[in-house]
């Protein structure tokens, strides 16, 4: 029988520095990783220990995956990750959970909103979007980060900004001089015009408990159906295969029935929103 | 199968055929309290099947408090030269808890391995309960004080021996021992340990009429997560996790990675949710962060969640956690009280 605590190793292609505090790791697994938007890996470094990361890069790359990693205070695996170098060995496991319904958005429109750190599943999204953007009604990316510099994938947000295939508005909670986007949490950047056809459409989140809170009474005032609102949680997770327990919420377990949820899902489940 | 009827000293036989090859493990008395102890037949060390459950629940057998889990770089350790064991006595609240975990642990899509392997390979003969102890409470949830549930055999005192019934056929197969005496029951043999059963049976409701709800528990949790009920229990619970660690349906566990010689070590220990870090994440937010929150998260996953997951209540009513909670706090009175509370 097969171990599923028995990591595979991957080797680290690159280390990218996305800002002072998050930087995105190129890795090659030893066996091919096969994922979809919304899935996540255990990655850690060899005697230090493995941690949950959301897959940040293209499903359509089966060579190699990225994960996006906010080093923590005193977080051993987050530390031992940003010290990482390419050339050496991580370890991995996963994929894990479920993913976005992509197959059920085709054909409509999918509004994308992405705070903080939560932007990197939503990067794996909007990639297999844009992959077949002629089959989705309109892409539409809201995102908000604190400030100019905190905020990740600076080459492809800007890139977006000059592509038509997407609606972008972007927002950061206190700017510089340098910026020249809206001011304010994510929230304020969410309109109902931003959408044409609200009841066919999808919303499709991730970012810290607070901008969630916030987030959902806007959604379902612009009229989203809560079954069409998806999130994707974050917990803490310990095993990524419904055993340890630490995951759970209400009657789900985060690791296997999300991380990503509807609205309708975990509404009532007052440890879902903190 | 037909219930049959083996000898007191035939089974002791058994036994020590049993224990030729694999631990035998049996439940023996120790300044007061049972517990289980590994069985030999040069040692004084006799089985008593009578009684109630062991203090220790059964889930350490097969779920172990720490272990190593994978190797790396290496070959992950082999389970196939683990001999498997025999649980000789366990009790129907411990049967049931290994049908509860068997539902984490081996119907998942991602099996572990540890458990599967280990359930596979053990022996388990489950003992009638013949006494009750203040704290018991199956009959609350539906159970009898008799194996019912993941057993191999079963044994139930009677006149002179047991009468035996087979639960599987791994059970079959232990019985085959040469020259072992094996008769069939008799009625009237049958008729002492339905009338012992239902005594004991009566005992355990007797004592626990006062906790009856007019509603399913599973109901209660769920209605009444808002309930003003929990507050003074909140209060009361030092949080220190005994009832958990005891209990014989939790499964946390936390993995961590060691450095060993010339390779790493993944290591699985038991955690538990009353503890304050357990839900805590990376950017510092807990999903739990109250005692309150974290105090009824017991409740709801033993009462809400696994019924809802898997048709099963993850409280088998064996007792453990009232006894070992410090601050006397008694499951089935906050169950009784979230009632109440609402009647109110």
């Amino acid at each position: 029988m097969l171990n599923p605590y028995a990591p595979i190793e991957a080797r680290i292609l690159n280390v990218l520095d996305e800002n002072s505090a998050i930087k995105t790791l190129v890795l090659q697994p030893a066996e091919p990783l096969v994922f979809q938007p919304g899935q996540f890996v255990m990655v850690g470094m060899p005697g230090v220990g493995e941690s949950p990361f959301g897959v940040s890069s293209s499903c359509f790359d089966r060579e190699k995956f990225e994960v996006s990693v906010q080093i923590q205070p005193h977080g051993k695996n987050t530390t031992a990750l940003h010290n990482a170098k390419p050339g050496q060995t991580a370890l991995v496991r996963g994929p894990f959970g479920n993913a976005y319904p992509m197959d059920y958005f085709k054909g409509r429109e999918v509004y994308v909103v992405g705070g903080g750190v939560g932007m990197a599943p939503m990067r794996s999204v909007l990639l297999a979007l844009l992959h077949e953007a002629d089959t989705y009604k309109r892409i539409i990316l809201r995102y908000g980060a604190r400030n100019p510099e905190l905020r990740m994938y600076k080459d492809m947000c800007l890139a977006f900004e000059s592509d038509p295939r997407i609606d972008i508005a972007y927002t950061v909670d206190v700017a510089d001089s340098s910026w020249h986007h809206n001011v304010g949490v994510v929230t304020t950047i969410m309109k109902p015009e931003d959408i044409y056809d609200i009841p066919s459409a999808v919303a499709v989140g991730c970012g810290p408990p607070i901008m969630l809170r916030f987030m959902v009474p806007l959604l379902l005032k612009m009229g989203f159906k809560p079954e069409h609102m998806y999130f994707s949680m974050e917990k803490n997770m310990s095993c990524g295969m419904g055993m340890c327990g630490h995951c759970r919420i209400g009657t789900y377990y985060v690791c296997k029935d999300g991380p990503v949820f509807t609205y309708d899902q975990i509404r009532d489940f007052p440890d879902a929103w903190t | 199968m037909t219930p049959l009827f083996i000898a007191a000293s035939e089974f002791e036989r058994l036994l020590s055929v049993w224990s030729a090859d694999r631990p035998v493990y049996v439940p023996v008395t120790r300044a007061g309290y049972r517990h289980w102890l590994l069985y030999s037949p040069d040692s004084p060390v006799r089985a008593e099947l009578d009684g109630i459950r062991a203090v220790e629940p059964l889930k350490s057998f097969y779920f172990r408090v720490r272990e190593r889990v994978a190797t790396y770089p290496g070959t992950p350790d082999s389970l196939d030269a683990e001999p498997g064991f025999v649980i000789v006595g366990a009790k129907q609240c411990d049967l049931r808890s290994l049908f509860c975990l068997d539902q984490t642990f081996a119907t998942s899509d991602i099996p572990d391995p540890f458990w599967v392997t280990r359930r596979e390979k053990a022996l388990v003969v489950g003992a009638d309960c013949s006494d009750v102890a203040s704290t018991c409470f199956c009959t609350l949830l539906g159970m009898e004080p008799h194996p019912q549930d993941c057993f191999d055999l079963s044994l139930a005192a009677v006149s002179g021996g047991f009468v035996v019934e087979v639960g599987s056929e791994k059970g079959e197969k232990a019985l085959r021992v040469q020259g072992l005496e094996l008769q069939t029951a008799t009625d009237a043999q049958l008729a002492e340990r339905d009338k012992k059963r239902e005594l004991t049976r009566a005992a355990v409701e007797e004592q626990n009429q006062k906790y009856k709800t007019s509603r399913s528990f599973t109901e209660l949790v769920t209605s009444g997560f808002g309930s003003a009920a929990w507050t003074p229990y909140v209060g009361r619970c030092r949080e220190d996790a005994a009832c958990l660690a005891i209990c014989p349906t939790c499964h946390c566990f936390v993995l961590y990675d060691q450095r060993g010689d010339g390779s790493n070590e993944r290591i699985r220990v038991w955690d538990f949710c009353y503890l304050r870090g357990y839900t805590r994440c990376g950017g510092g937010h807990s999903a739990r962060a109250t005692g309150n929150d974290r105090f009824k998260n017991k409740y709801v996953k033993k009462f809400q969640f696994y019924p809802a997951k898997f048709d099963v209540v993850a409280c088998t009513g064996c007792g453990r956690c009232i006894e070992a909670c410090l601050a006397k706090i008694d499951m089935r009175q906050v169950l009784h009280d979230l009632e109440e509370s609402r009647n109110a």
